[in-house]
Order: C-alpha cells, then structure tokens, then sequence
C-alpha cells in the first residue's frame, strides 16, 4: 500500500483525475507499487489530496479500465499489474507514443533509432522495478 | 412560526425595553405632574366636560401624550423590525429557512403587536390600578380613560403595521413614502376625535405641527438613506411610474379618503349624552341634538314632545328646534322654568354652559357674537346685552374679550344677586369659585378632597336655598351630599357634611363613571340620575327621593336622533376598500404585491387574499352590528387607513407590473 | 430522508431576469440554463456582476424570473415550501448572521427547523474551526463569521449546499477550512453543491461541473475532467482572414488584440480549421488561465 501521498496539482492543465492516473501508473511502472497493493480508498485519498471524491472515483475508473487496477466490491482496489495487456491499454500507449515519435522527426532521427531509444528506456523502468522488488 | 417569534423577541429586547421606559416615563411626568397640581403649582387643574366626562387637563394630555407616543412607538417599533434585516443583508436568510413566507410575515408582525400591546399596556394597567387603590395617592388615571386608551394603543398597532407594511412594499420609492407618513400624520390630527387638546387653541394647533415636524424629521433621517426598506434585490420585470405620480395617486388616496373617515364619525357620531332637565313634580325631559343643528326633546316615555316652545334664537316646531349654531362637540344645557318650558342654552366653545336665571331674565350665550343676552321670557323680546363694563340696554357696547370677563360680570351684577345665578356647570362654578377666593389653591384642594371620596365628580349644582349639590359616582354608588356654605370664612366658603354624606348613598349597580351619565337635581332635593349606554344601548332614568331611595326607574326608548342612512355612511369606505382591492386584484393584477412576495406561489397567495378579504369583511360587519364602543370608534379611521394603503399600493403595484410587462 | 425524484437537484431554464434601468430595462440574466446532479459540485464562475447571486436567488425563489422556469427538487421554484428548504442549506453572499444573537443562540433557534440537525456535528465543527460558542457576529472576525455561517448551514445535514461566494476576504487557512467542510459534505452524505467563488485553483480541485457567466449568460458549461483536455487556446499572428474566426464551430471566444487573435476552441472541432492559419500556436490551459480567456473584455 501506498504512503506517499498522491499530488493533485490544479494549477497545472492537466485534469486531476488524469495527474492521479498517471501518478499511479509511474509509481506501478517504477515497482512502487506491486501487484496486490491495495490503494487508498475513493475517499480517503480525496480527503488526503482534497479533491472532489468523484474525480477520484473517476481516475480509479480510468486505471480500472486500463487494467491497472482491480476494483473488488467490499475489500478495496487493488494494483493488477502484469496481467495480459488488452486491447485498449495497446492503444492508449500507441496513442502516447505519438508526441515522442513526432519529436523524434522533428530532431531527424530515423525508426530505428526511435525504437532503440524506446527500448532503453522501457528497460530504465525494468531495472528500476527489479531494483524496488529486491529492496 | 416560533422561529420567528423567538427571532423577533431576541432582535427587538432593546427596542421593547425603550418603549416599556418611555411608556412608564409619560405615566411618571403625569403623576409628577398631578402632584404639582395639587400644592397648586399648575392652574391646569380646571376641569372641562367632555362628552359627559369630566376630566382634568392632566388627565387630557395624558390621552393625548399618549396618543402621540403610541403612534411613534409604533412608528419606530416598526422600523426597528425591518432595517437589520436589510442592513444585514438577513432577508435571503430568513426567506430561505423551512418556515414559510406566511409565517414570517405573520410571525414579525404578531411579534410587533404584541411588543406594542404588553409595553404600551402594562403601563396602562398598573396606572389603572393605581386608580383603583383609594387613597390620596394622586393618579393621573381613572377608569374613565381606559376605553381612550386603549384606543390610542390601538393606533399605535395601526401605525406600527402601516410601517410594517411598506417595509414589504415594492413602492422603494421615498417621496411616496414620505408623503404617505405625512398624510397619515394629517390624518391622524383630524380623527383625533376623543381627546381634546387640552390647553385652547394654541395648543390645539401646536400639537399638529409639532407631530407633523417629528414626522417630517423622522421621514428624512431614515429615507435620505435610500438602502432603507429595501431588500438586496430589485423586483424584476417592473417599470415604476414617475416617482411624482405615485407620489401623487399615493397621497391622494392617503389623505382623502383618510381624512373623510376620521371626520365623518365625528360629524355623524350622534353626540354625547344629552341633558336631562327635572321639574319640582318629578317630571323630567330629555333633549338631544340631532344630525346637523337640529335639537329635540322628549317627554320619559321616548315621544317627541308636542309642544316646546321654541323661543329665541331657536325656531321651534313641535318637537324639534332647530338651533342657530351649531352643536359642535358639546353638551348643551337644557332646563326647565317653573312654568314648564324649555330653555336650550348654546355651549360656549370651551364647553362653558352658562347659567340661566330662573324666572325673570333669560339669559343666552351667543357664540357668534361673543356676548351674553338677557331676553324676556314672555314677550321673548331682547332685553339687553352684558357687556364687561356692565349691562346695557338695547345696542351692546362692543364684543367681548374674555369669558372670564362675561362671568365675572355676571357674578358681580349688582341687582341679579348670585343666589339667582344657577351654576348649570361645573366650569361656571369653578370660575365662579376662583373669582370668589382668588386662590387656585383652593380649587385643587376642593378637588382632591372630592377625589378622596371616590371617583368622578358628576355634577355640581347650586340649589338657590340649600347651597351646592355635589354628585359623585362611584363604581357601584352615587353620593350625592350638600355643601353648607360658610359666608363668614373666605377661605373655607363650602363645607362638606359628613352626616349627610352617610345618608345620600345609593347603590346603582351596573354603571360605572365611565357611562355617560348626567345628574339632574330637583329642586326639592332627590335626584334624577340619567344612564345612556354608548350609542344605541339602553338608557335609563333613575329617581331618588329626598332621602336617596331609589322611586322610580324609567326605561328611555332613546334611538331618535341617529339618522340611520347617515349613521351607516360611516361604515361604508371599509367594505368599499375591500371591494375595491379585491376587483383590482381580480382583474388587474397577477402578481403578488411586493418584494416580500417575490417567489411566492401565486396561487396560495390570492388564497391569502381572498381569506383576508373575508376576514376583514367579516370584522365590518360584527362592528357594524355588535361592537360600537369607542375603542373602535376611535381606531376606525386608522383600521381603514391602513387597510386603504394596503389595498392602494397593491393596485399600483399591479399597474406598474403590467407596464412593465406590456413594455416588454 | 425523502427520495429525490430521477434528474438533477436543482436547474434553470432558459431564465432571463430583467430590471428596469432608467427606461432601458437591463438583463440581469439572459436565457441562462444549468442544472445540478445529485451527488456533484456545481462550481458557478464569473466576474462580480456577472449574475450568479441572482442566479442563486432565482433558483432559490427569492426572484421571479422575467421569463423560463427554474426547479429544485422537482419543484418550481418558486413553489418551495418547509420541506423543500430543510433540505436546503443557504449561506448568501458576505456571510450574513443575525446580530443579535451568539453561535450557540442561533444554533438553537435553527435546531426546531430541522429534523436532521445534528448537535454533535455542529459542536464538531464548532470546534475544528476553533470558535467560541458564546460569540456574537459582532465579535467574530470576517472568516470566523464565515465558518460560524457555515457550521451553522451544514449542521442541519441539507441535502443541497447553496454557498454563494463562502471565501469572500477569507485567508487561505480559512478557505481551506471551508472548502474541507465542503468536501466532507459531498463525501460523507453525498449532498449536492452549488458553489459561487473567485477561488479558481479550489474550484479545479472541487468542482464536477463548472459553469462560467459573463453579462448575465452561460458561456460555458462542461464537466470539469472534460473541459481542460477538451479545450485549448490557440494564438493567431496577424490573421489573413480574421472575420472568419468567431464563426468556426467549436470556437467558444476569439478576441483580437493587435496583432494576433486569441481563440479559445473545443480541440476536436476547431482544432483543423485552426490549425490552416500560419504561425498558430496551440496552448494548454488550466482552469485560470481558460476562466480569464473566457472573461476577459474583449
């Protein structure tokens, strides 16, 4: 389970619910948090980032879609990082990729170059992940 | 509704405290005051008679400071309950809490009807107790007042809720208000209608004045601040007329129709209790002014008596005379010659009755010119004019000053010896009685030492060979007892006799000295005691012989001389406005009225409306036909004022939303 | 408590307010309609003026409308009775409190009206906002009455929160006072909120709707999540044809200033049209920045 408290930042232009997701996924990605943590409650968390329950509610949703987080009734959300990516999660990281890639044009790198550049980096926060679960 | 209650109560503590001060503080200066006035320090304590009762001035200007301070009371009462919540911006919370739009409006104005009532009323029952403890405490108070001030209290309400009512009001506009609280304050002038300003003609119009100042001071403190009366939102959708014609249409139905009705039960009010005239043989005869300046006269058993003989200056035919002044607001004194025939005497201005001499002369006060005729009782021709500086024959030398002047002479009439003069009044006597000892202090003693037996002095009368009557009525008794007089002590000219006081005690049960009653003494001594209910209630005569046994009780149909359609006239404007309103409301508006209605469900509001119309419609009715004391007699043209100013802003509020609308 | 019929607590419709100004009558609001679901904060943003203390009182139906409807509760407006508003908790604009009466006076004058008045909640609140019981409004600073004004409303467990501007002049400890109180309420009970303020960066926090006013309309009226995403600012150096682009679908604002046009636009839709001028520029915004391009005179 999580301690450090998520940060919800409203001067930023990003909407809270997506500044949550994306905190939960980089603290997944970096093995922060493992598989079968549980995360705070809806309310809990809104109480701690005081933000409006219903935007928490909402991120947990969106990471519930994304196969990030399982949602059992009565017990708690809890992290289901591993499992089979599906379709959707294929996706949205696709859809991510996009910026990157134009930036990539943009400096005049070719594909190849994109793709090694992207599997370091993929394997940064593997051996980040490692390093969390021995420690 | 308890919310409200509660809340009003809390907010207004102070106010209330203010108000219960000021009340005691006017009831303190008047006992201070009638204290003074017995070492003599006023010469106030000179008695008139007003609608058969006498009252001291004090006792008067107790009624009319009372009257006064009930209606400021509840001009500030109602101010006090608006403008917090204005000027703290408490309106939107207060109409958003789970009590409802009635209950706050019923709730702030029972809160303020009843501040007004347990402040401007618990004075007036410790005064009245007061006058009921006897003793020679000196009280300002007695019985008698009660009825007049209540009815004061009342306007008071009537006041303190017509503020109340414009604080609701859509009309924000301050000429319009201003106006209105000036006509009210005309108004409230011109229906003064039971008390009398009690030092003359100056007073008389300096009390206007100095109300219409206070009025006009208070209007401009608080409406040069526009924020006042208004809520933090504007009624939407409405256009106002130019503020000159709501101040105009404002003012006119103000005052008009105000001032009709605070006049009109004056004119039409039948009058007081008429005089009772009582002949050696126990015969008695009553006489009664009619509407306008029409008098008649009656035998005991209620019918006009055939023959009056009419001499001058009235005309008379059968039995009605038809009198060339005025009655105004007076009693006129009635009495009998030896002979049998009637003698009507004209009131002086200041309720002076002057006396008649019993045989020779006629003597008659005419107002108009101000002087005193003597004329012959048989050939009724014009003997001669009193004038200051003695009597003359045939042309009067010039007109007079004073009254005092008149009387002096009359008293000093060298060959009509005082034993002739009857002193028909009580004013005559006391003028007669300062002029003897030239001392007010004696007055006030004399008057005490009355008050120390009981309560209102009725009728002081001089029999020719017996020295004075004095009658007085108690609660439940009349005493009635001679005064020797005591030519030889200037100081001590009258002297009670306590024997005979013991003696002439008779219980009248069911009257009290606030009944208007008049005494007639007969000439053989005994007593002739006239009752006459308020109005059209029962009237009675009561014979007493000698010795005070009651011998003979007669029952006066007495209903003659209201006129029935005029009577009723009076009445009219309150249904009308109510008619008025409602057809207004009918057909012109659909709106609620005001900015306290703004949300309201029109539905329950017409609701609202139609069961105010049915309960004021009711209230007419029952005082029409079972409730006519002066209480409401007197509140009426207040009552109707207000109910006018409901009815009248309500319709130029729908107006002004209809354009408002059409402009649209 | 009473079930609430299906749909929002509380809307307005097409309601225009009109006062008359000196013979030119004024809208207060005009055609403004926005509604409030169960269970959601409703943020109400606009400059002062703007309309939404108005908005407030025809909603509440202290106002009749000129013209449309407004509905709590599955009601009219301005057909709400004692039911309806002891379910309404109301704090107007500047904090208002009877001056006569302290805390614990006031309190237990409102405890009678409200037959879910919790004693121990307010007691509760009383004390993490550290106030005296037996304070007068006259002896409260600006943001203890405002704390004192808001125990006082969410003591009585409404199941709708009208708070008309509830930071006015408080300091950021107070403000974070209140907004916690109304954070609770929505968590807790899962009351709905009406909310007027000028406290931005909290509304990007607490809102589920936001709705912005300017002279009297709604210019905007989105789910919070989605506007910041959906919308973004996009700068025009010295347009070729500048008439043309107020009039692109998806554009909520374009002001010309000297040289360049600033066009707030829905991305999705506007974003191609847009993008055809040289040199734009596209731009993010969060809440503030997307408020002020919103209001600003232009």
């Amino acid at each position: 389970m999580s301690r450090a408290p998520f940060k919800a930042d409203p001067t930023s232009p990003t909407p809270i619910f997506l500044q949550i997701v994306d905190q939960v996924k980089l603290r997944v990605a970096t093995g922060e948090l493992k598989p079968g943590d549980s995360l705070m409650t809806v309310r809990e968390l809104a109480e701690a980032c005081a933000v409006n329950p219903n935007t928490i509610a909402r991120a947990y949703r969106e990471l519930e879609k994304d196969g990030v987080l399982t949602l059992i009734q009565g017990s708690g959300s809890f992290i289901s990082f591993g499992s089979k990516p599906s379709a959707r999660t294929v996706r949205r990281v696709e859809g991510l990729l996009q910026s990157p890639a134009v930036e990539a044009r943009l400096a005049g790198l070719d594909g190849r170059q994109f793709a090694g550049l992207a599997r370091k980096s993929f394997a940064q926060t593997q051996r980040l992940e490692k390093r969390k679960l021995a420690g | 509704m308890t919310f409200v209650l509660k809340r009003e109560f809390q907010s207004l503590r102070r106010a209330m405290l203010v108000v219960f001060a000021g009340q005691f503080l006017i009831c303190a200066f008047f006992l201070d005051a009638l204290g003074f006035a017995r070492i003599g320090a006023f010469r106030f304590s000179v008695l008139i008679l007003s609608e058969n009762m006498i009252l001291p001035h004090l006792q008067l200007s107790f009624l009319v400071a009372l009257n006064v301070y009930a209606c400021c009371a509840g001009l500030v009462l109602g101010v006090l309950q608006i403008r917090p919540e204005t000027a703290h911006g408490m309106w939107p919370v207060l109409l958003t809490r789970p009590v409802g739009r009635g209950s706050v409006g019923a709730g702030k104005a029972a809160a303020g009807i009843l501040i007004l009532l347990v402040t401007l009323g618990a004075p007036l029952m410790v005064c009245t107790w007061v006058s009921l403890v006897r003793s020679s405490f000196a009280s300002p108070f007695s019985w008698i007042l009660l009825v007049p001030a209540t009815a004061s209290i009342v306007r008071g309400i009537c006041v303190y809720l017509l503020v109340f009512y414009y604080s609701f009001s859509p009309q924000r506009n301050s000429g319009v208000v201003l106006c209105t609280l000036l006509a009210f304050g005309i108004v409230l002038l011109m229906a003064g209608g039971t008390t009398q300003p009690p030092l003359g003609d100056g007073f008389k119009m300096g009390f206007p004045l100095f109300l219409a100042a206070v009025l006009l001071c208070v209007s401009m403190i608080l409406f040069a601040r526009r924020t006042f009366l208004q809520w933090s939102v504007s009624p939407p959708g409405s256009k106002p007329l130019p503020w000159w014609i709501t101040a105009f249409v404002s003012t006119a139905l103000t005052i008009f129709p105000g001032a009709v009705v605070g006049i009109l039960p004056d004119l039409l009010n039948p009058g007081p209790n008429r005089e009772i005239s009582v002949k050696s043989d126990g015969a008695a005869w009553l006489v009664s002014p009619g509407e306008g300046r029409l008098a008649r006269v009656f035998d005991l058993e209620g019918r006009p008596l055939p023959e009056v003989a009419g001499p001058w200056p009235y005309e008379a035919a059968s039995s009605t005379i038809r009198l060339d002044h005025p009655m105004e607001d007076a009693v006129e004194r009635f009495s009998l010659n030896a002979k049998g025939t009637t003698r009507l005497y004209v009131p002086y201005e200041e309720n002076v009755s002057y006396g008649h001499l019993t045989d020779d002369w006629n003597w008659f006060l005419d107002p108009g010119a101000n002087r005193i005729v003597a004329y012959d009782p048989v050939s009724r021709e014009r003997i001669g004019w009193l004038v200051p500086d003695g009597f003359h024959y045939e042309t009067p030398a010039g007109e007079f000053e004073e009254i005092d002047d008149q009387a002096d002479y009359l008293i000093a009439l060298p060959d009509r010896p005082n034993e002739r003069l009857l002193a028909a009044g009580r004013v005559l006597y006391h003028v007669t009685f300062a002029r003897t000892h030239s001392s007010a202090r004696k007055i006030a003693e004399f008057d005490g030492n009355i008050r120390r037996m009981g309560a209102g002095l009725l009728r002081f009368d001089r029999l020719s060979a017996r020295g004075f009557w004095v009658a007085l009525l108690t609660d439940s008794e009349l005493t009635a007892f001679p005064l020797q007089e005591n030519p030889a002590d200037d100081d001590e000219r009258f002297v009670m006799d306590p024997s005979a006081l013991r003696r002439t005690r008779f219980p009248i049960g069911g009257m009290s000295a606030s009944d208007p009653l008049s005494v007639g003494i007969l000439d053989a001594g005994g007593f002739a005691l006239f009752q006459r209910m308020i109005q059209h209630g029962p009237q009675q005569i009561l014979y007493f012989d000698n010795r005070g046994q009651l011998a003979r009780r007669v029952e006066v149909p007495y209903d003659a001389p209201s006129h029935p359609v005029l009577d009723d006239l009076k009445w009219l404007p309150f249904p009308a406005w109510c008619v008025i309103g409602f057809v207004v409301d009918r057909f012109i508006s659909n709106d609620p009225p005001s900015a306290f209605f703004e949300g309201m469900d029109p539905a329950s509001y017409r609701r609202g409306g139609i069961v105010c119309f049915i309960a004021f419609a009711a209230c007419a009715l029952l005082f029409r036909f079972y409730v006519r004391p002066m209480l409401i007699q007197t509140s009426f043209p207040y009552l109707t004022l207000l109910l006018f100013n409901v009815w009248g802003l309500w319709a130029m509020y729908a107006l002004n939303h209809r354009e408002g609308r059409g402009r649209r | 408590m009473p079930d609430n019929p299906p749909g929002p607590v509380a809307a307005l419709e097409q309601v225009t307010v009109t006062v008359p100004n000196k013979g030119h009558p004024k809208n207060i609001l005009t055609e403004v309609s926005f509604s409030i679901e169960p269970g959601t904060i409703y943020a109400l943003l606009g400059r002062n003026g703007a309309g939404k203390t108005t908005a407030i009182h025809v909603l509440l139906g202290l106002l009749n409308p000129t013209s449309g409807q407004s509905f709590a509760f599955g009601r009219a407006s301005s057909e709400l009775g004692r039911d309806a508003f002891r379910r309404i908790g109301y704090m107007p604009e500047g904090h208002p409190m009877d001056p006569a009466f302290s805390i614990r006076h006031a309190a237990r004058l409102h405890r009678p009206l409200y037959p879910s008045w919790d004693d121990a909640f307010f007691s509760d609140c009383l004390k993490s906002f550290s106030l005296r019981e037996d304070a007068r409004p006259a002896q409260l600073s600006r943001g203890e009455r405002a704390l004192a004004a808001l125990a006082l409303c969410v003591s009585a467990r409404p199941d709708f929160l009208i708070l008309d501007d509830p930071t006015l002049g408080l300091d950021q400890i107070a403000r974070n006072l209140v907004f916690g109180v109304v954070l609770r309420e929505l968590a807790d009970r899962g009351c709905s909120i009406l909310l007027t303020t000028h406290d931005i960066f909290s509304v990007a926090k607490l809102a589920d709707r936001v709705g912005v006013l300017r002279d009297g309309s709604v210019i905007l009226d989105e789910p919070l999540s989605d506007i910041l995403g959906a919308v973004r600012k996009y700068v025009i150096p010295f347009p070729a044809r500048a008439a043309d682009i107020p009039r692109i679908p998806g554009v909520l604002r374009a002001i010309q200033s000297e040289n360049e046009w600033r066009v707030v636009a829905y991305c999705d839709r506007a974003e191609r049209r847009l993008m055809e001028y040289p040199g734009v520029s596209v731009h993010k915004m969060n809440l503030e920045e997307l408020f002020i391009a919103m209001v600003e005179p232009g």
